[in-house]
């Protein structure tokens, strides 16, 4: 069974995000030269979400590469796990992302190559759920699931940051952006709260897993018997 | 307020992470109980 979280870690937890919040608001000043300076912030939301979602992808990677490995059902239920989160922060990146174009450059989606890519990285994970909604055998959705997740672990990243960056000359985003030590220091502290919020969110929902394979499981059984 | 978009943004994020880890905390809690309900009944 997995670790629940102590109570007082929730709390901590709590009073770290909201510090992290209180600083961008009450410390962090408004960007000059863009649009709207004072939404410029918003960029201290957006990418700790973005930088989370690699560490989810890497997480489901790492279980999917464990079950190749062992094949252990649990390792699977992780790499699912880590999967869900991933394609959850992917989305709360592009959330952040449509509001900040909308006040910076006009419009909620400029095709710009990056939000392009995280569109079709949501796709990719989309696709992924949809694979283990199609198959029926734990053992062959499970090797299969693992490798197409080891797929679009490694397309984060590459759609997310590398090929936009490297590739692709025109874009909105700056290639490679520059804050100054007021925005790093609310981006990577929000960052370590969303992670520490990550590992949270990604004990229970294993756990949440695991209890509901084992009613399924003994649903079926007490089925079968009465059957 | 000029901020008072992103402040409802930043709190309807975190808010709601907040809010869906504990409700998964308590559907847990309740999904526990069954699994124990349904070992009694084997």
């Amino acid at each position: 069974m997995e670790r629940e979280m102590k109570p007082a870690a929730k709390g901590a937890l709590f009073v770290f995000t909201a510090g992290c919040l209180s600083y961008i608001f009450l410390k962090v000043p408004a960007a000059v030269g863009f649009a709207n300076p004072e939404l410029a912030r918003l960029v201290t939301m957006h990418l700790p979400c973005a930088y989370v979602a690699l560490v989810a992808a890497t997480i489901a990677a790492w279980h999917g590469i464990a079950y190749l490995r062992k094949r252990d059902m649990a390792s699977d239920i992780k790499s699912y796990v880590g999967a869900k989160i991933a394609f959850l922060y992917c989305f709360l990146t592009t959330i952040t992302g449509s509001m900040f174009a909308k006040v910076q450059w006009g419009s909620f989606w400029n095709w710009d190559p990056r939000q392009t890519a995280v569109a079709v990285l949501l796709l990719v994970y989309a696709a992924y759920f949809t694979l283990r909604a199609s198959i029926e055998d734990p053992e062959r959705r499970a090797a299969l699931s693992a490798v197409y997740v080891l797929f679009a672990s490694i397309l984060t990243p590459m759609l997310g940051y590398v090929i936009p960056t490297f590739f692709i000359d025109q874009s909105l985003h700056p290639k490679f952006a520059k804050f100054d030590v007021t925005y790093r220091m609310a981006i990577y502290p929000m960052a370590i709260a969303l992670v520490w919020h990550l590992v949270w969110m990604f004990r229970l929902s294993v756990r949440a897993e695991k209890v509901n394979q084992a009613i399924a499981e003994l649903e079926l059984t007490s089925e079968g018997g009465m059957a | 307020m000029n901020l008072l978009p992103m402040l409802i943004v930043a709190l309807m994020i975190l808010g709601g992470l907040f809010a869906f880890t504990l409700m998964t905390e308590r559907r847990i809690a309740a999904a526990e109980k069954r699994l124990a309900e349904l070992g009694n009944d084997k």
